[in-house]
């Protein structure tokens, strides 16, 4: 154990991986992120709305041939914090020979 | 590392560390390979800026209509690959694909400009068409490298 602090609302895997998923675009279609987090809609929305709620993920409604899309997107905020969590995850893993010794 | 754990006690050893890094490092992959633009796509992109220097040859009052319709070009090529991979993508975000996006700039205003002093030499309007037809070429193997680009920085360490 460590006492290096993670952020909590990044550090759950599937909102990990949503905060990767959308590090790597501008914004990301709902359905392109809930492919490849493997979640249902309701899990990836309860993840989403939590890191609304941090100020970390921008939601946005586009209506396009009456087809209703939901983009998703990583704010200032929330890219800054994923910066941070990424900068000490690899400090921590620069610890793993010690960890084996 | 389990979910709930995870959100009220974030704390983990340096193994659960390298863990976190790679599921990550995958996400992201994963995008990389969804993200491929499709073999239309530079070929088009192509078309549509060395269609934009190229229409100077056209006369006077056909020029803003040429330019109009590669815009048109432009814009539904992107709206086409935005629809398909689901995914949105400024040309002019920062990592190095923003010195290619630069270089296409660059490269269009130099054959802009080129094309109207040829344009004014040689009425027959080939100065224009030579200059639109390389900076297409320019222009879509630029698209191509800077998909390239893109995608071996999102198979990169996360940072």
């Amino acid at each position: 154990m460590t006492e290096l602090w993670l952020d909590p609302v990044i550090h759950a895997p599937v909102r990990l991986q949503i905060c990767a998923l959308l590090s790597a675009t501008d914004e990301a279609e709902f359905s392109v992120v809930r492919e490849e987090t493997r979640v249902s809609d309701s899990v990836l929305s309860k993840h989403i709305r939590q890191l609304e709620e941090a100020g970390y993920v921008r939601v946005r409604k586009a209506t396009v041939a009456s087809r209703q899309r939901t983009w998703l997107a990583l704010t200032r905020p929330g890219s800054r914090a994923l910066t941070t969590y990424f900068r000490t995850l690899k400090r921590l893993a620069a610890m793993v020979p010690d960890a084996d010794a | 590392m389990t979910d709930e754990h995870d959100y009220h006690s974030p704390r983990l050893d340096a193994r659960d560390a390298a863990g976190a890094l790679d599921v990550a490092r995958q996400a992201r992959a994963r995008i990389a390979a969804r993200a491929a633009t499709p073999w239309w796509y530079p070929p088009a992109y192509g078309v549509g800026v060395g269609g934009l220097v190229a229409g100077l040859a056209l006369p006077d009052r056909w020029v803003p209509i040429s330019a109009a319709a590669c815009m048109l070009l432009l814009l539904g090529a992107y709206a086409l690959w935005r629809r398909q991979s689901g995914l949105h993508v400024f040309g002019w975000r920062a990592g190095r694909t923003r010195t290619i996006a630069v270089g296409i700039g660059v490269a269009t205003a130099l054959a802009g400009a080129l094309a109207i002093a040829l344009r004014d030499r040689y009425p027959d309007g080939r100065g224009p068409l030579v200059c639109g037809v390389l900076l297409g070429l320019i222009a879509a193997r630029a698209s191509a490298a800077w998909d390239r680009a893109w995608r071996a920085e999102l198979l990169e360490e996360p940072e």
